[in-house]
């Protein structure tokens, strides 16, 4: 069987039985109801299983040098812009890679990108949530293409992730930290980082709206040379007549 | 920034083999988030410092903690203004707010709050630890001896290894456009994010150029071949080890037996009351100190680990 | 042994081949120096041998290659990797572990190999590259010679009978590169590994090498003995525009004019054998004394007691005394880490002083920012590519003036006049990263110099730079200087320095060691000295001048 529907069965099967395990409450499976435990379980599974099936889709070195490389750089553009508080680049990036090179390498970078970057930014439960809200839009924004989206578009679809990441983040923080866990309190869980989720959904317009057409090309130019070959022995180079 | 990565220190701790470690944080991560009770999240805290102190890292440490204290002044306030759930109220503010309606500060909400912070206390202090004091490139070993798939694994090193050097290209690149005449730090955020976007450029299409060298001397050494891969190195698993990362585990899983039959809880809303412990009580709350600060000792009583 | 028959390239979406109709034929065993102007196909060439080319690159390819007993079209490059070792130019981006050790292993981990085995030829790398210290340190704290030898280790743990290197040593300092070319005369000589060596300093490998072979527009245009190109194919060589060590140049001179000498020496030993003896025989030549200039320009750059000390506490300069003058071109020189470009960063304050100060024609640079500086002072850095980001190459240009605030006027004038003088008007709509190595130097330089700025610094512009490009940068500069410009030309390559600038500062530990006249400077200074002077040396008993650096000097007191 295919891990990916291992994963899948595995994820629909805990997310489930947590909805279910009011029903037989009280009993040992009340323990599910623990969203603050619940949720990194099933986001640590998610990842994994993006794992997994990179593992077997990615074909090769160019895949894994690109993809690697992508994220180390959408990790240390961090860098220059620590002097402006809550821009990053970051999400651009992986926006403009997972458009480009299709949901699973738009996955890996954003989840790169967090692991990496945290390694010398600091490691915490938190690395698991972004990972997951940036490979998420990278894959979304592979999807995204489909609908050719225009500037505008882009532009709008940096602003709802800018938003989205946010309530990502604040997931874990709400279903831990706060009680009641009613949608009024999540709502206010997420004021609390309204400026900072603000700040990066305009700066997410920003940089798609001057930059991501460019972006993009500059990618297209790679990904062009970089596929030279896609298919098998025979095909790859055609023998003068 | 410095001082949010891997310090490289001579410890027991920094020799523990990663496994344990990493068994210990899922431990404290599982018993953080299970327990309820003030009581058991303040020891549960505390229990972090032995280890913390025993790997010379306080300093680092507390840049964490200070992080961590100012998402915990955010728990506090906001369990303080959606509860509304205690019967002891010490502020009642005048008006009606959207989405708060009335708020109402309760000594339950503020307590729970403050209980909460304990919560986000011990769980960043023990991934305070792991940062500091696992190295990156242990943590790909480990990720490899865990089974996790070998491609992600490799995408990941490879991208912490390229860190160093982008961040070197960054520098220069900055330099040739300072040099240039770009003022990075002058005019509105439009135009500051605007100046440092050529940087962005450059960089990304020299890495570019990078990725398909890194592809090619990949290529060059039979990488992706089929052929079954192998691993020279690997975390070797010395009896002591497996001692070490069982006793890791332990603490988590009596997190999981005390969540799901309920102790450790304890009842904020609608009024507090004291703490009082059942006996059994207490011998949980004793065994989970114990086993949480008994890796310290199995990591002195360990020579030096070696992780070939 | 390889075997090339009829090898025709085309990359994808070309209409130019890479390499057209090429056949060669190297013996095991063999020593192959391969070079070429850039884009000739050398490094074409080289990527048929492994296989990268067609398996890696696509394209269209015909003919047939063979090493060591395998169709390289057929085989792939897994199987390929256990019979040609490839070592790439950059050793950053070859390298893909964390440490030494793992990096070895890769490839053999990748074949699947027992740990056992993998123990036993890491062990056998290690040693044989002599690095076996540094198997537990990170990639990122070796310098780039070391980094370069773990690479070599990591292709050699595969055992190939073939060992492949394209330009390993131009990204290195002359120490690093001095180092891994004689690791690989060592692996030829006593492991009998067949070598093909593509390289840009012929004066270092010449002498081990048995064979030169000259790509050009991606067909074989020489190919023989060293020795016997050298002293009867001098001709078809330089016409190719390939640069020949000043020692080759010099004797191939004598050679006209002197009957007795009749062969070219490829080392300076061998030189001066062949020198004492014809000096011998004559009468010991005037001692005419080297021109020396000195100008009396203004001065344009200041530094009066200068110290730097970085962040970290490492102290990079100290107590830096200097005047440059107009018109001056002046070379900074030393080894690794002794503070040269710490020094020239000052200039333009990329760095600020952390003592003593810094006047850039009048102006203090504490009280000036780097902008407003930009104008006076133009600063290219060794990789033209770090310059260039914009969509073409009129928008890289104008770029520098658009951040230093000109007039939309000023700008289309000054921009204009820049592309025409580098030759770019044709280019000018063109992606500045696509074209080739000279026109991005000449990009990147106009970029700076379209400020109009009266001091160019340049950090290592040579390094890992083909002869005739360097030749067109030093003519560039030369006519810079004449019209009372300043150089400031921070560089590790002596013969450019001997034959090009005008005054050398010589840097140690941060502090200024000797500063003069290029003949003072650079004779008997052994590291710094020029293959010219080295030669020259010993012959100061028959009269000859101990300060002779270039080629023309030594014919004019030899004739």
């Amino acid at each position: 069987m295919k891990p990916r529907y291992v994963f899948l069965a595995v994820i629909s099967g805990l997310a489930v039985a947590s909805f279910l395990a009011p029903v037989v409450s009280p009993s040992p499976l009340g323990i599910l109801q623990n969203w603050g435990l619940m949720s990194i379980v099933l986001v640590a599974l998610t990842i994994v299983a993006f794992f997994f099936e990179f593992e077997t889709k990615a074909t090769g070195s160019k895949e894994i040098a690109l993809i690697g490389i992508l994220g180390t750089v959408s990790a240390v553009v961090r860098i220059p812009f620590a002097a402006i508080p809550s821009v990053q680049p970051c999400t651009y990036l992986i926006i403009c890679s997972g458009y480009v090179f299709g949901p699973l390498a738009g996955f890996m970078v954003g989840a790169i990108t967090a692991l990496v970057s945290n390694f010398f930014l600091g490691q915490g439960p938190w690395t698991i949530y972004q990972m997951f809200a940036w490979g998420l839009s990278g894959v979304s924004a592979s999807y995204l293409r489909r609908l050719n989206p225009g500037r505008r578009g882009l532009i709008f679809f940096g602003v709802v992730w800018g938003y989205l990441f946010g309530i990502v983040m604040n997931l874990w923080f709400w279903a831990a930290f706060v009680y009641p866990l009613t949608p009024r309190t999540f709502l206010v869980s997420l004021l609390n980082s309204l400026w900072f989720d603000t700040a990066h959904a305009v700066a997410n317009a920003i940089f798609l709206g001057l930059w991501g057409n460019k972006t993009i090309s500059i990618l297209e130019r790679f990904r062009k040379r970089f596929q030279w070959q896609t298919s098998g022995p025979e095909k790859r180079a055609a023998a003068l007549p | 920034m410095r001082s949010f990565r891997y310090q490289d220190r001579n410890t027991p701790v920094h020799r523990l083999n990663p496994f344990p470690k990493l068994g210990w944080i899922i431990s404290i991560l599982i018993l953080a988030l299970v327990l309820d009770s003030p009581l058991f999240l303040l020891l549960l805290f505390l229990a972090t410092l032995p280890l913390v102190r025993a790997s010379r890292v306080g300093a680092e440490w507390r840049a964490f903690m200070k992080l961590a204290l100012y998402l915990s002044g955010a728990i506090i306030l906001i369990n303080a203004l959606v509860s509304s759930h205690g019967t002891h109220v010490l502020v009642e503010l005048p008006g009606h707010l959207p989405l708060l309606g009335a708020p109402v500060i309760t000594l339950e909400a503020i307590l729970y709050g403050v209980a909460m912070s304990l919560r986000l206390l011990a769980i960043i202090s023990a991934f305070a630890l792991l940062t500091l004091t696992v190295n990156p490139d242990d943590m790909m070993l480990a990720m490899i001896k865990m089974k996790l798939p070998y491609k992600s694994v490799l995408v990941t090193s490879l991208s912490t290894r390229f860190m160093p050097t982008l961040l070197d290209d960054v520098d220069r690149i900055t330099d040739v456009q300072r040099a240039r005449g770009l003022e990075m730090d002058k005019g509105k955020l439009r135009q500051r994010i605007k100046s440092r976007a050529s940087i962005v450029t450059a960089l990304l299409t020299n890495s570019l150029d990078r990725a398909v060298q890194v592809a090619e001397a990949m290529e060059s050494r039979a990488f992706g071949t089929g052929r079954k891969r192998t691993f020279y190195r690997d975390i070797s698993f010395s009896p002591s080890d497996t001692a070490a990362l069982a006793v890791s585990l332990l603490p988590g899983a009596l997190g999981i037996f005390m969540g799901t039959h309920g102790y450790g809880q304890y009842q904020y809303y609608p009024s507090l009351s004291w703490i009082n412990l059942t006996p059994g009580e207490w011998w949980l709350l004793g065994l989970m100190v114990l086993l949480l600060v008994a890796l310290l000792p199995l990591a002195h009583l360990k020579q030096r680990v070696d992780l070939d | 042994m390889i075997k090339i028959a009829d090898l025709t390239f085309y990359y994808s979406d070309t209409t130019q081949p890479a390499l057209k109709d090429v056949n060669l034929r190297v013996r095991d065993g063999e020593f192959v120096l391969l070079t070429g102007p850039s884009g000739g196909g050398k490094s074409s060439l080289c990527r048929c041998l492994n296989g990268l080319i067609p398996h890696f690159y696509g394209g269209k390819i015909s003919g047939r290659v063979s090493v060591a007993g395998l169709d390289t079209l057929k085989s792939s490059t897994g199987e390929l990797a256990e019979k040609v070792g490839f070592v790439f130019q950059d050793p950053e981006n070859q390298l893909v572990s964390m440490d030494v050790e793992r990096e070895v292993a890769f490839g053999l981990e990748n074949l699947g190999f027992t740990r056992h085995l993998i123990a036993k030829r890491l062990e056998e790398s290690l040693d044989t590259l002599g690095i076996a210290g540094l198997r537990h340190r990170p990639l990122s704290e070796l310098s780039g010679g070391e980094k370069q030898k773990v690479a070599i280790a990591s292709v050699l743990a595969l055992h190939p009978s073939v060992l492949i290197l394209d330009e390993p040593t131009s990204e290195l300092d002359p120490k690093g590169a001095e180092e891994v070319l004689s690791i690989v005369t060592q692996l030829n000589h006593e492991l009998g590994l067949t070598v093909l060596l593509v390289e840009h300093r012929l004066d270092r490998v010449l002498q081990y090498a048995d064979r030169l072979i000259v790509i050009d527009k991606g067909a074989i245009s020489l190919d023989g003995g060293v020795n016997d190109i050298l002293t009867n194919r001098y001709r078809e060589l330089s016409d190719l525009g390939i640069g020949v060590p000043p020692l080759i140049r010099l004797f191939q001179e004598l050679k006209k004019r002197d009957a007795t000498i009749d062969r070219v020496p490829l080392t300076v030993k061998d030189g001066r054998a062949l020198l004492k003896k014809t000096l011998k025989d004559r009468s010991p030549p005037a001692d005419s004394a080297v021109a020396q200039q000195k100008t009396d320009g203004k001065a344009l750059i200041e530094v009066k007691n200068l110290w730097y000390a970085y962040p970290n506490g490492l102290t990079a300069l100290k107590n830096v005394n200097l005047e440059l003058r107009a018109g001056e071109f002046v070379a900074v020189m030393g080894r690794n880490a002794s503070g040269k470009t710490t020094l020239v960063k000052h200039f333009n304050r990329l760095l600020v002083p952390t003592k003593g100060r810094i006047m850039v024609d009048g102006t203090d640079t504490r009280e000036a920012t780097i902008a407003q500086l930009a104008r006076k002072v133009g600063f290219v850095f060794q990789n033209p590519n770090d310059h260039l980001f914009a969509d073409t190459v009129y928008d890289e240009i104008t770029f520098t003036l658009k951040a230093l605030g000109f007039s939309n006027d000023e700008i289309e004038r000054r921009t204009g006049q820049v592309l025409e003088e580098f030759h770019l008007t044709g280019l000018k709509e063109h992606y500045p990263r696509s074209l080739s190595g000279g026109e991005k130097q000449r990009v990147a330089l106009a970029s700076v110099l379209v400020a109009g700025p009266r001091i160019l610094i340049l950090d290592e512009p040579t390094r890992g730079m083909e002869y005739h490009l360097k030749s067109e940068l030093m003519r560039f500069l030369k006519d810079y200087c004449a019209q009372g410009n300043t150089v400031v030309l921070v560089s590790h390559d002596v013969e450019i320095v001997a034959e090009h600038a005008e005054r050398v500062i010589l840097l140690s530990e941060g502090r200024v060691v000797v500063d003069g006249e290029k003949h003072d400077v650079l004779s008997q200074a052994l590291l710094f000295s020029p293959q010219i002077n080295r030669l020259l040396q010993p012959f100061a008993r028959y009269g000859v001048s101990s300060k002779i650096l270039t080629v023309s000097e030594a014919l004019d007191v030899l004739s």
